[in-house]
């Protein structure tokens, strides 16, 4: 028994002692945003209001998805898309964001899986708004959608955004310019997120009738996420009201993607808990 | 949820009803303060919370049935108290838990608290007075191997609030008695133990610029012994690289080591520590503040005061770095003696200290830079910095069988800038000589009388002086023991020596508790100045206010 004991013991040692990353460069390539003092911009974005992030995580094989892009669609019709900034992350669970000969695009993404992972996403349709109430009821399911956005837009914006966006059709590069200028104190460290996200691919859905629709076109599509998945922190600690953070970010487009279709979202967030303070989206072209 | 909890009553009240010799307890606390607009403590308004009554409680029950036991702890905080985090709002089940002791296995599923060795790269506790609870959510199993070894697994994530933290936290530990395996140091008077442990987080990193380490390991080796009055127990840690928050991102790895001799015989006591800290900052959310997630507790080695005016100084551990260690005496001049008179005397003397540790710039000239080693030091280099620094001596006296006194006198020197305004150490050597350390001496006198009708009355005059910062104060206590469910304090401080006029204030407080067998109510009206408030090293900022607190405890 005691000789049993011991090599479960051993066992756990052994499995637990390699859990140690050590890094030997603590830098990844290329960490810097790219210069874009010398590029000459074309739409720029000027927010006046507070503004709402609906991230909606979803597959096409996911039958009661399309209920949640409706439900977004529906803001959108309601709200318009300077209020409404939806992002839909085919992310989560494999049986329903995998490829398969009747679903064969793959609209997944490392920093979509990234981003469901963090916030634990393990069920769909699901959604966040704003990423509030993380990390204990941040997923919201999309009939409480309308409500909590409707509540944010009642309050008063606590940074607005200015973006200015370019792209080059030569090489295929998108840049994005931001400035968030603070209106309200924060206490905490901020963060600032960038994606890229693509509306109008028609690729087929799983309905929920149970039917495959084969000519289903998908909206705000992740597709990019230059910053990372969670952006940079750019305040460490309390910053004051009027305090602009600015920067950049560039992408070039994969050949399959339709730069007319696609926008940029930026966000301006609470690094202790995510909370989305300000979204804002521009077309990248 | 509310589903869960009627399962879990329901499983409770059903194995009760079967079982016999079954046993269920609680202990319920309940706190509130009715907050008052003080225009003279708080002018702006600052602190003055909108909800005017705020409230919080726990209730914890226990179901015992032999070597099975279940708990079950509700909060409620609506909304927290000022001074606690503001993360816990709301209410709902944070502690649950079932366990079996049975053979040579101790298993817990749930949450649960468990500490390795002095907790250098584990310790996972509660203490409410901080608002403070890092409990674990997962399996504990504990099993005695025999031959004096006994070994501890945990894996879980831990509270934060009324959620749980990302990152996953798993280690292990051997502790071993040798004395069950060499029975003939039992012989002579020798008890050894030693151990070891690690411990493991997984937190999956998102940075675009820093490649971070998504699993950050820990190990620590300890040792314990005991020679008749002897005493001698010794833990160094060591953390891979683990860039935080806290220590700037920086990849250096971590360090830590305490050690601590101790002699008592009758009429004697003698204790000495020493610690040295390096980078030790070790929370299951890399980005995490305040009290957030720490996996590991780094013990403090100065004396925590509870008379209130030195206790207004008090120390905060240092997690970034931070080399001191302690001395303590207590004797006890014999009763009888000329000098201890016919109770005896009783002499206590206290001194420790707390610097930074040497930080010196890495071959590129920087320091405390993201992304790089932060800095180099030697391992026993201690630093310019003085955080903290301590010597105390009291004289206590029992004069007659319804008389005793007791003197006692402070000494600190406490850096202000860096316990009171959190200024970091690397911000310190970049700009030397910007920190402020305030001088600052104690004086307090205790007496206790013991009156007619088993009633008792116990006085304290406190003076305190201090070069800037608050100034200098006096204080007068008196609390009087009605009888053994009644006792009424009364105290002021007043605050005459402010650098600032108008914050030369009295801070009076005036509390009936009542007693009523296990069951204790406190009700209390007064001022409380704003301070820090610390448990173990680990600190909080408590806000002025003023106003009229409640307090409940109460067994079941």
């Amino acid at each position: 028994m005691h000789r049993l004991l011991l090599l479960i013991f051993l066992l756990a040692a052994w499995f637990i002692t390699p859990s140690c990353d050590v890094i030997t460069d603590p830098f990844k390539e290329n960490p810097t945003p790219i210069d874009t003092s010398t590029v000459v911009l074309g739409d720029t974005l000027v927010q006046t209001t507070r503004a709402v992030l609906i991230e909606d995580f979803t597959g096409h094989r996911c039958k009661n998805c399309p209920k949640a892009s409706k439900a977004i669609r529906a803001l959108d019709s309601l709200y318009g898309p300077s209020l409404i900034i939806p992002i839909a992350l085919h992310a989560g669970p494999s049986n329903f964001t995998g490829v398969n000969a009747n679903y064969p695009t793959d609209f997944t993404t490392p920093e979509g899986d990234d981003i469901a992972d963090l916030f634990g996403i393990f069920a769909m349709p699901m959604g966040m708004v704003q990423r509030m109430d993380y990390p204990s009821a941040h997923q919201k399911t999309y009939t409480a959608w309308a409500g909590l956005a409707s509540l944010e837009l009642s309050l008063s914006p606590e940074a607005l955004f200015t973006l200015s966006a370019a792209y080059d059709s030569a090489t295929r590069q998108a840049l994005v310019y931001y400035e968030a200028h603070l209106e309200n104190a924060q206490t905490s460290a901020l963060g600032v997120a960038v994606y890229l996200k693509e509306t109008g691919m028609v690729s087929p859905q799983l309905m929920p009738n149970n039917t495959r629709d084969s000519v289903y076109v998908h909206h705000n599509v992740l597709r990019a996420a230059p910053l990372g998945p969670t952006g940079i922190e750019v305040s460490a600690s309390s910053t004051a009201a009027g305090q602009v953070f600015s920067g950049s970010a560039s992408k070039t487009l994969d050949p399959s993607w339709d730069p007319k279709g696609c926008m940029w979202v930026v966000i301006l967030y609470d690094r202790s808990n995510y909370r989305v303070l300000q979204p804002a989206q521009i077309s990248v072209w | 949820m509310l589903r869960k909890v009627y399962l879990f009553a329901s499983l409770l009240l059903a194995s009760s009803s079967w079982a016999q010799q079954s046993t269920l307890r609680a202990i319920i606390q309940s706190d509130a303060q009715w907050y008052l607009r003080d225009e003279v403590l708080d002018p702006s308004g600052e602190f003055y919370p909108d909800e005017r009554l705020l409230g919080q409680g726990f209730a914890l029950f226990t179901y015992t049935d032999g070597d099975f036991q279940a708990g079950i702890r509700y909060e409620n905080y609506q909304n927290v108290m000022l001074g606690f985090p503001p993360g816990y709002r709301g209410e709902g089940i944070s502690y649950r838990y079932a366990r079996v002791q049975r053979d040579r296995w101790d298993i817990t599923v749930g949450n649960f608290y468990e500490q390795f060795g002095s907790g250098l790269i584990f310790r996972s506790y509660e203490e409410r007075g901080l608002g403070l609870d890092n409990a674990m959510d997962g399996v504990r199993i504990i099993t005695d191997m025999g031959h004096g070894l006994t070994i501890k697994g945990v894996l879980g994530r831990q509270r934060l609030y009324f959620g749980k933290g990302d990152g996953i936290v798993r280690g292990i530990d051997g502790e071993w008695r040798i004395n069950e395996f060499l029975p003939q140091l039992t012989e002579k008077n020798v008890f050894a133990t030693l151990g070891g442990s690690f411990v493991s987080k997984y937190q999956k990193s998102f940075d675009p610029i820093l490649n971070l380490p998504n699993n950050v390991g820990a190990w620590a080796t300890r040792a314990n012994v005991n020679f008749k009055g002897w005493s001698w127990n010794t833990e160094y840690a060591y953390k891979i690289n683990d860039p935080s928050y806290d220590n700037g991102y920086i990849y250096r790895p971590g360090t830590a080591f305490l050690s601590t001799l101790s002699f008592s015989k009758k009429g004697l006591g003698i204790l000495a520590s020493v610690k040295r800290i390096d980078n030790m900052s070790f929370r299951s959310n890399r980005d995490g503040q305040q009290f957030d997630l720490f996996i590991n507790f780094l013990p403090p080695t100065t004396k925590p005061h509870t008379y209130a005016l030195a206790a207004l100084y008090p120390y905060a551990t240092q997690v970034n770095g931070e080399m001191g260690g302690q001395f303590e005496m207590n004797y006890m001049i014999p009763r009888g003696s000329k000098l201890g008179g016919k109770y005896g005397t009783q002499l206590s003397l206290n001194t420790s200290l707390a610097h930074s540790i040497q930080k010196d710039t890495l071959s590129d000239g920087t320091r405390g830079l993201k992304g790089t080693q932060g800095y180099t030091s030697q391992p026993f280099a201690m630093g310019n910095i003085v955080y903290f620094r301590d010597v105390n001596a009291s004289l206590a006296r029992k004069f007659s069988k319804t008389y005793k006194t007791q003197l006692t006198f402070f000494a600190l020197q406490y850096n202000k800038t860096v316990l009171n305004d959190g200024v970091g150490d690397i911000t310190l050597l970049e700009a030397p000589g910007t920190d402020s350390i305030i001088p600052v001496r104690v004086l307090v006198w205790e007496n206790q009388v013991k009156l007619p009708k088993g009633q008792t009355l116990r006085t304290e005059f406190q003076w305190a002086l201090a070069d800037g910062f608050r100034g200098d104060m006096a204080m007068g206590l008196a609390e009087w023991t009605i009888s053994s469910d009644w006792t009424l304090a009364v105290q002021d401080i007043y605050n005459y020596g402010h650098p600032t006029e108008s914050r030369r204030i009295h801070y009076p407080i005036v509390s009936l508790i009542h007693f009523n067998g296990p069951t204790r109510v406190q009700i209390g009206y007064g001022r409380q100045q704003q301070g820090i408030f610390c448990v173990g090293g680990v600190c909080r900022v408590v806000p002025p206010s003023s106003g009229l607190s409640f307090s409940l405890t109460t067994r079941l």
